[in-house]
């Protein structure tokens, strides 16, 4: 009855997320001088999206067509639970958190390209393979700027990292991990400027050329999700998590991660989208050597700095 | 109770494993096959959370996650017909039922004469199916046969040890301290691949002799790159961009470029 209760609960918390970020997204966009729109347009496209029809296109491999959309929500949902809200508001704290949190998301990659595959459209065929395309760029980088807060709190637990920075946040003597970890978090989004697996005005969507209606709506609700997820990371690692004065711990973490989010989601409307080659000589020829040089860089500092560790 | 559960999360494992390994065998589409490939390895990761290995099962679906879905999209970028497609397509419009592979077998017999004969050269070479199954299957069974034998027979040792709570740590330690020589080996020889890749890879600089006769034959022509004409110099080469060979410029296009220049 407890599991079934944190389930619920991990649900409609990760809903209310996505309706945060969609709502962010539009205030980024327009501006806060149309605050009421950017409030009410995601709940008027979720009316319109659930009223309309269910397409399914000719030919389409129906079962990856169908499952797609719930393979994504049940990867991000997952990986929801070892985000740590406050001191013990948690869903459950495995001692690889971290690394469990970057393995749960691997389906939800599949996810988006079975839906690309599936479809049977060039469209959706284009975007499946940008989308192992950024796969295979945002992998690796991620990986090795995660393992800065890693090296520093000694644990993989989400939790003990948070506590790890009680002193000092880790984006203060960590910079270049920070910002490795969020051009990855854009990757993996496919928001601007890497948004080239979905690239509205070039593909018409891409690996979701196709869907309509409820399925969309599901995707949606999981790529804005998965944002939210990926900045709460941002700030379980760089950012001290729930820690903060005065406020209770919840509160500053959702100030912290709206505040990263709104950072994010303005910064990249100034680029313009990267080309698939120019994603992969950015990820392979620029982050990943930054990866590797901010790992050493942190070793040296622990080295030398023993004291900063806890 | 709590080994019921376990012995029904087993079986249940157990069954989605060697179910997905089979449909990877016999559908017809690429695709699909790496995927049922990739979930046979995932319901193996649950295996291993049922024996408290929690680090080796994430290690398990990471590394079959990502590397598998790589690995499928090489498959069909190189094949001639991506990922089996063609045959999948045919099989949904000859509304063929069930999995691919059993229900297209080779047809028996000689070839029919006449308008059957087309149809039956098609069912010949959508056939995954081949003379050689009946001894494949018997080969199978038999040597199916001899694991489930040996693995029933063997005096399985039972540890009695608990399973540590910090597992990562102490693959950390042993990793970099009694294994140290297999790890580092194993990162050299990975890093040697990437070298030899890469070295493969790389672009061919030497000059051709290709180029070396078109300019015996035409003196001080203006030579340009196909993909960009911007680039005119007066002999053959690599284009300076995209190291393509220089064509030599024909006159339309040297005018094209002449009045751009001076526009």
């Amino acid at each position: 009855m407890n599991t079934f209760g944190v389930a619920l609960l991990v649900v409609w918390s990760l809903l209310i997320c996505a309706y945060g970020i969609a709502v962010l997204e539009r205030l980024t966009a327009l501006g806060l001088r149309h605050f009421r729109a950017a409030v009410l347009l995601p709940l008027a496209e979720t009316v319109a999206l659930l009223r309309q029809e269910n397409l399914v296109p000719r030919g389409a491999d129906r079962l990856l067509f169908h499952s797609a959309p719930l393979v994504a929500l049940t990867s991000i949902a997952l990986a929801a639970l070892v985000i740590p809200l406050g001191p013990a508001l948690r869903g459950f704290d495995p001692s690889i958190g971290l690394f469990y949190f970057i393995v749960v998301l691997g389906p939800f990659v599949i996810a988006m390209m079975n839906a690309g595959w599936s479809q049977n459209s060039p469209e959706g065929l284009s975007g499946t393979f940008r989308a192992a395309a950024c796969l295979i760029s945002y992998e690796v980088p991620l990986g090795f700027a995660v393992i800065g807060p890693v090296m520093a709190a000694e644990s993989l637990s989400t939790a003990r990292i948070v506590e790890a920075q009680t002193g000092l946040w880790y984006v203060v003597w960590q910079p270049l991990g920070f910002l490795i970890y969020a051009i990855a978090a854009l990757f993996m989004t496919y928001r601007r400027p890497f948004d080239l697996p979905q690239a509205g005005s070039e593909l018409a969507g891409g690996v979701l050329a196709e869907y309509t209606g409820a399925r969309l709506l599901l995707f949606h609700i999981a790529l804005n999700a998965l944002f939210f997820l990926l900045t709460a990371m941002g700030v379980v690692l760089f950012f001290g998590g729930w820690q903060g004065p005065g406020l209770p711990g919840p509160i500053w973490f959702l100030v912290k991660t709206v505040a990263l989010a709104t950072v994010l989601l303005w910064g990249g409307r100034f680029l313009p989208r990267v080309r698939h080659d120019q994603m992969l000589s950015l990820a392979w020829k620029i982050l990943l050597p930054a990866s590797l040089v901010n790992v050493a860089l942190v070793g040296i500092l622990i080295l030398v700095f023993p004291g900063e560790k806890s | 109770m709590s080994g019921l559960i376990e012995w029904i999360l087993f079986l249940a494992l157990s069954v989605l494993a060697v179910g997905m390994a089979a449909s990877m065998l016999v559908t017809m589409s690429m695709y699909r096959a790496g995927l049922a490939l990739m979930s046979s390895f995932v319901a193996l990761a649950g295996l291993f959370i049922l024996l408290n290995a929690d680090l080796l099962a994430a290690i398990q679906v990471m590394m079959n996650v990502g590397g598998m879905l790589v690995m499928v999209l090489f498959m069909v970028m190189l094949m001639m017909d991506p990922g089996g497609e063609m045959m999948w397509d045919m099989k949904r419009k000859m509304h063929m039922p069930g999995p691919g592979a059993l229900s297209m077998t080779m047809p028996r017999g000689a070839p029919p004469s006449g308008k059957e004969r087309q149809h039956h050269q098609m069912m010949v070479d959508m056939a995954m199916s081949t003379a050689q199954l009946p001894w494949a299957l018997a080969l199978g069974a038999a040597s199916a046969l001899v694991l489930i034998v040996l693995v029933v027979r063997t005096p399985w040792p039972f540890s009695s040890v608990q399973p540590t709570q910090d597992a990562t740590g102490a693959v950390g330690t042993l990793l970099l301290s009694r294994y140290m020589l297999g790890f580092e080996g194993a990162a050299f020889l990975i890093l040697a691949g990437i070298a030899g890749a890469v070295i493969f890879a790389r672009r061919e600089r030497a000059p051709t002799s290709r180029p070396a006769a078109a300019t015996a034959a035409s003196g001080t022509k203006i030579f340009t790159c196909p993909m960009h004409e911007e680039v005119r110099q007066s002999g053959p080469g690599q284009c300076p961009l995209c190291g393509m060979d220089l064509t030599p410029a024909t006159e339309a296009s040297v005018h094209h470029g002449e009045g751009g220049g001076s526009a």
